[in-house]
């Protein structure tokens, strides 16, 4: 899987971290050069699937909309429509590089800081909220998720984001 | 005779400026080196049963 992704021009083989008993790797890549789905193409060709290996059978599989918000989105929602705002999920795990990566960059800007004062945000580490993980279909990470009072999902930002962009994007949110 | 004598002098002086050059080329070079390092993006991907076939890592 290592060669197949190094063969994706931006990725070395040197910039592919493989986390073997979490059934993930880290790819460091020129984003002007591949993109997301380069990656998840070149990994359904080998025959495998991008995504959490707790998901259910595709028989199974619901849109992340329908079915029972699992905890502990379920009471953050709740308390987000008390306090009569949209709830920003962020999924992650301690073991993360582009986690890390996108919290020192990111999350630590004032400005991306100042925006989410006005959302009601909820951290969800992978290895612990299994459920609520896989009932978002979280392929990787970082994956990011905003959801309206209902509990639907009205945006989803995937891999690393400026703060620029994930400014921009949920002031848009919020002027909605 | 004078005239090259000057030349000389002034060749000279431009061997002084060649390191400094390569020195700028070279400082412009790890610069950029470092940017596009710094530049890139990381993912982290789940696979499903990667870990069953490690196979599938190599």
């Amino acid at each position: 899987m290592v060669a197949a992704l190094s063969e994706l021009a931006g990725i070395e083989a040197d910039d592919v971290e493989v986390f073997l008993d979490r059934d993930a790797f880290t790819v460091s890549y020129d984003s002007t050069l591949v993109a997301l789905d380069d990656m998840y193409e070149a990994i359904t060709n080998l025959g495998y699937t991008p995504g959490l290996d707790t998901l259910p059978s595709d028989q199974e599989r619901t849109p992340t909309t329908a079915g029972k918000i699992p905890e502990p989105v379920a009471s953050a929602l709740i308390e987000a429509n008390r306090q009569q705002k949209l709830l920003f999920l962020e999924f992650y795990a301690e073991w993360c590089i582009a986690c890390k990566a996108l919290e020192e960059t990111t999350f630590s800007n004032p400005e991306v800081q100042a925006i989410l004062d006005d959302y009601l945000v909820l951290k969800i580490d992978t290895d612990v909220g299994i459920e609520a993980s896989s009932h978002f279909r979280v392929v990787g990470m970082p994956t990011l998720l905003v959801l309206d009072a209902e509990g639907k999902e009205i945006t989803r930002l995937v891999g690393m984001i400026e703060s620029e962009s994930l400014v921009s994007v949920l002031q848009g949110l919020l002027v909605e | 005779m004078l005239n090259l004598a000057v030349m000389s002098k002034s060749y000279t002086k431009n061997l002084f400026i060649i390191p400094i050059l390569v020195f700028s080329v070279a400082v412009s070079l790890v610069a950029k080196a470092a940017a596009a390092e710094a530049e890139l993006s990381k993912f982290t991907i789940f696979v499903e049963g990667m870990m069953k076939s490690q196979s599938g890592v190599t």
